[in-house]
């Protein structure tokens, strides 16, 4: 009991009053696998620190090089200290003019906001409206954006952000903050609890001193196994290495990032198809610099189900229950049924449009972590089903990954409008075009109507006109028509490649749109905010080249 | 002349007719789906999907889609994708058709421990009670547009009397004016902090239209005659009069010599006694509410009006009004859905109330618990469960279940989905079912396994299935 006391009373010293900051020589590689309990499941500390840093600061890495889990270790010792430090993201101007702070610039003080009082107003405004289901205006949500920053930021300021330590009862509820140590029942204390709490105490302390060696041994103890699983799963054995591979592979996740790798590998498969182009445009696929592009792009698709199968394996879903999976899995599908065509097809241009939409789209997912969201959260109770999840959501996102291809085969298509003479490939490109557009339409209506029975299952009703089925059978509805017109003769290679390009708006709108610019309807699950710029630069330059093409097109079929 | 050939059967069959109704079809979803962003999902139901000329389309593609296969027959085999995607989008079309004619789909409402069979269903309807039974029930359809109607449902209740229109959104303005034939009527508020009112209230005495007694917040307001002014206002504390003890705080006001008296008890004691005046805060004595009172007529009558309004973005729709025409209730008078009126009818007094639509399972549900667990170490919802048992009518039990997300109740052809939680933190949480009934659910699911199995054979034999002449542009 006595050495609880003592130790809660060092814990507690330390927490704030460190003012000496870390030594900078002290490698912190160790901690990373440390588990904490965060956003209601189990991770790794360098996993957690990184999501918190990036909510407060908007990118993982400091202006002063520091690293996640150095800048989230300073926070939580010497928040005091560094509260006049402009870390906290803030670079919406008519926010910034709004609560006195200067115009131009990208992040402020926790001093400068947290007793803001015209802050707090505009703050106190936009929750009125939220509350009231009113609209909310870009400065309410940025407004709302920058509380959570500032209550992250006194989370981990004050050693409540994550627990790091299982709490005696076992259960994962339990975990306890570092600020928590000393409370409720640790007055019945396990040996294997104080080991861990010693373990703590001595690991803030090695970072204080800047003792290196003590901090890897504490490390180490705090990563054991029997360290942090709950008590009452330890004899469950099955139980206890399932969840410590799960921690162990997010940081392997974490530390490789295999969907950057994907996205590098295709970008090297395209260029590789491109020089072969301008080499030889008489070289066979099957040459040197096709092999290569083709080996690239396996190495890709490799890599993205190496990084899928991980996502899977720590999340225990499947991998399509936020925006950046759905991103991330129309890339892979794409890049699927891109290789799969152009094997079949025997056509290098089918494999480098595959592999620039491909490259593309993961990109896209890693370039914009602010609006595509990579971390892996609980799933809202509504999503909790594997087998409907796996069903419906797989089948609706391949079909965008076919319609995505269709595009991309499409653009290459409009581009023969510039290449006279070329109206024998026009032809062949729209026969690939069509192909894999009935792919895709019998895809998206297989996934519809898994929706509608899943649906029917959770909620009463097989269709009830939710904008998301709506914005999907719209798009379905678009392919059908150039589908049929196709049929009868009416749309003919050209158009056959226009409306492949053109329905793609369709899928951008039930996919993305409809979560994030419509944001309405029971998908809320789904809803976020921001890359409503990009989507619309896309859809203005994707119109343009269109429209150019279209002209170009019409005066080579008039002379 | 072969059935196909016909002229009109032609374009109803045609391919033009079939781009010209997914076309159509995708205009008008765009719009619902705009609608519902800007406005709410409840209006892009009533303005697009449950509109008569949307379900007119629907009824069209059904048409041109069955047609399609007719005038093909007999079909050769490589027709045959073509005809079982088609079938697979006809029953699909005939099973929402079903759903929508005989389907039933209403909520069920539940506190911890309380029991019901009673279903709310979202159609408006106006119901006859004759003391406490259910006489007539009249369904009145919410289009979005206003609509003078001359409803002959209402000739058992009084000969001659009508529903005259129908308003889809109305707000109400209601105000005390001054009537030398009049009742006493009060207008008044409780106001914290500065003296803006926090509550406002309105008291009448001998008014049909205005009580005499309200709870407002935690406080009881009442208005009543004085007899005796000086017992009255009494400004001692004292004990309060046997009659007039109420469990909760309470402000009464007297009307004494078109004088407006006030008294604050609590306790079951007078603690405060004033004459009232109008625009001026007075303490209550407790903690800084003060009562304002706005209006005080000794002899005015209310008047009210109706008044159509267009529903505001993001909010939920205003109240749908019928007016009624002059009958036994008196003159002609709007009814504000949720509002009732009672009168006097031949076999004694009456009610009629302009309600949802109610429906009466054939069993019913009694909610034992409610509870919604937690991820770990956050406030975030993990589920909801509702431990339920079913009852028979006659009240005996017929097993306990658990309703979840993703987890229905199947019972006597009903089901039961877990909608929605209300926690108002009363110690008593209250779950929020959908239930429904769905007699073209196997028709749905009949269609999309033809569906899909149509576009596979169709993929399978792709071969050209000849368009109906007239179609071919080139």
């Amino acid at each position: 009991m006595r050495s609880i006391r003592i130790f809660a009373f060092l814990v507690l010293s330390c927490v704030g009053v460190v003012s000496a900051g870390l030594p900078g020589n002290l490698d912190l590689a160790k901690l990373r696998g440390i588990p904490v309990l965060e956003g209601g499941r189990v991770k790794p500390l360098a996993v957690a620190a990184t999501e918190a840093i990036q909510e407060i600061h908007g990118r993982a890495v400091l202006a002063k090089r520091h690293a996640s889990l150095e800048a989230w270790f300073m926070l939580m010792l010497q928040g005091k200290e560094l509260e006049d430090s402009a870390w906290i993201s803030l670079s919406y101007r008519p926010l910034r003019k709004k609560i006195g702070l200067p115009e131009v610039g990208n992040h402020a003080s926790y001093r400068e906001l947290s007793h803001n009082i015209r802050l707090e107003s505009i703050v106190a405004a936009a929750h009125a409206r939220q509350q009231g289901k009113l609209p909310l205006s870009s400065l309410d949500r940025k407004a709302i954006e920058l509380e959570r920053r500032l209550v992250r930021w006194d989370m981990v300021s004050t050693g409540r952000e994550f627990a790091l330590l299982p709490g005696p009862s076992g259960s994962e509820g339990n975990w306890r903050s570092l600020i928590e140590l000393g409370q409720g029942d640790l007055d019945h204390p396990s040996a294997l609890l104080s080991e861990r709490t010693a373990a703590c105490l001595g690991l803030l302390q090695a970072l204080q001193r800047g003792d290196q060696g003590a901090l890897d041994m504490h490390a180490a103890t705090l990563s054991r196994e029997e360290m942090f699983l709950p008590q009452n799963l330890r004899t469950a054995r099955g139980q206890v290495s399932a969840s410590a591979q799960r921690v162990r592979a997010e940081l392997w996740l974490f530390q490789v990032h295999p969907f950057r790798w994907s996205w590098l590998l295709l970008l090297g498969s395209a260029l590789a198809i491109v020089a072969g182009q301008i080499l030889s445009s008489r070289e066979r696929w099957t040459g040197p610099l096709g092999r290569m592009a083709w080996e690239l792009a396996l190495a890709s698709l490799a890599t993205s189900a190496v990084g899928f199968a991980l996502r899977i394996f720590v999340s225990g879903r499947a991998p399509v229950t936020n925006m950046y999976e759905t991103t991330l899995w129309v890339a892979f599908g794409a890049t699927l049924f891109g290789m799969g065509f152009a094997a079949l097809w025997r056509s290098r241009i089918v494999l480098g449009a595959t592999a620039v939409a491909g490259s593309l789209v993961f990109l896209l997912a890693d370039a914009v972590p602010s609006v595509l969201d990579p971390r892996l959260q609980p799933l809202v109770p509504v999503l909790r089903s594997n087998f409907w999840l796996t069903l419906h959501v797989l089948t609706v996102t391949i079909s965008y990954a076919a319609f995505l291809l269709a595009m991309a085969i499409g653009n290459l298509g409009l581009w023969q409008a510039f290449r006279p003479g070329s109206e024998a490939f026009l032809k062949e490109i729209s026969q690939w075009c069509h192909r894999v557009l009935l792919l895709g339409v019998l895809l998206l209506t297989a996934g519809i109507l898994l929706g509608g029975v899943w649906a029917d299952y959770a909620w009463g009703r097989f269709w009830g006109w939710d904008p998301k089925e709506t914005w999907s059978l719209i798009a379905n509805l678009g392919y059908l028509v150039i589908l049929h017109g196709r049929f009868v003769g009416w749309i003919r290679a050209w158009g056959t490649v226009v409306g492949a390009v053109v329905g793609f708006y369709g899928v951008v709108m039930a996919w993305y749109g409809v979560n994030f610019i419509l944001a309405t309807g029971l998908h809320s699950y789904g809803f976020s905010q921001g890359g409503a710029l990009a989507m619309a630069v896309y859809a203005v330059v994707q119109g343009i080249y269109l429209v150019v093409c279209q002209m170009r097109h019409r005066r080579v079929a008039r002379n | 002349m072969k059935f196909g050939v016909l002229p009109g059967v032609r374009v109803l069959a045609s391919l033009r007719l079939a781009l010209f109704v997914m076309g159509g079809l995708v205009a008008s979803l765009a719009a619902g789906t705009l609608i519902e962003s800007r406005w709410n999902a409840d209006l892009a139901q009533m303005l697009v999907y449950r509109s008569v000329w949307f379900q007119a389309l629907l009824g069209l593609l059904f048409l041109n889609v069955a047609l399609a296969v007719v005038v093909r027959l007999p079909l050769r085999r490589s027709q045959t994708g073509f005809a079982v995607t088609h079938l697979g989008i006809m029953l699909l079309l005939g099973g929402a058709a079903l759903t929508k004619s005989h389907g039933v789909e209403g909520m069920l409402v539940l506190e911890e421990g309380e029991s019901s069979a009673t279903l709310r269903l979202s159609q408006p309807v106006l119901r006859q009670y004759q003391g406490d039974t259910m006489a007539q029930e009249i369904a009145v359809p919410r289009g979005p547009w206003r609509r003078a109607w001359a409803l002959p449902g209402l000739e058992p209740i009084a000969s001659g009397t009508r529903i005259e229109e129908v308003l889809p959104f109305v707000s109400v303005r209601e105000w005390a004016q001054a009537d030398p034939d009049g009742s006493p009527l009060l207008e008044a508020g409780l106001a914290t902090g500065g003296d803006r009112a926090m509550v406002d209230f309105r008291l009448g005495w001998g008014n049909p239209m205005v009580p005499s007694r309200q709870s407002i917040d935690r406080l009881d307001v009442v208005l009543m005659p004085v007899t005796d002014s000086v017992q009255f206002m009494d400004p001692s504390p004292r004990d309060i009069e046997l009659g007039l003890v109420s469990e909760r705080p309470t402000v009464r006001f007297g009307i004494w010599n078109s004088q407006l008296l006030c008294r604050i008890e609590a306790h079951g004691k007078v603690s405060r006694a004033f004459v009232a005046a109008a625009g001026i805060p007075h303490e209550t004595g407790f903690g800084a509410v003060k009562l304002v009172v706005g209006k005080w007529l000794p002899k005015g009558r209310m008047e009210r009006k109706v008044e159509p309004v267009w529903p505001s973005a993001g909010q939920t729709l205003p109240p749908s009004a019928v007016r009624l025409s002059k009958g036994p209730w008196g003159d002609s008078r709007w009814l504000v859905e949720g509002e009732t009126i009672h009168f006097l009818g031949e076999s004694g007094w009456e009610t009629l109330g302009y309600e949802l639509q109610r429906v009466l399972l054939p069993f019913a549900v009694r909610l034992d618990s409610f509870e919604v667990t937690k991820d770990p170490g956050t406030e975030m919802d993990a589920g909801y469960r509702s431990m339920v048992t079913v009852l028979q009518t006659d009240g005996k039990a017929v097993g306990s279940r658990v309703i979840a997300m993703n987890e229905p109740l199947h019972h006597m052809g009903f089901t039961c989905y877990q909608a929605s939680f209300l926690d108002a933190g009363t110690g008593h949480a209250t779950s929020i079912f959908s239930v429904n009934r769905d007699p073209g659910r196997t028709l749905k699911y009949l269609g999309c396994l033809v569906l899909v199995c149509g576009i596979g054979l169709f993929l399978m034999t792709r071969r050209r299935t000849g368009p109906v002449a007239g179609d071919v542009h080139a």
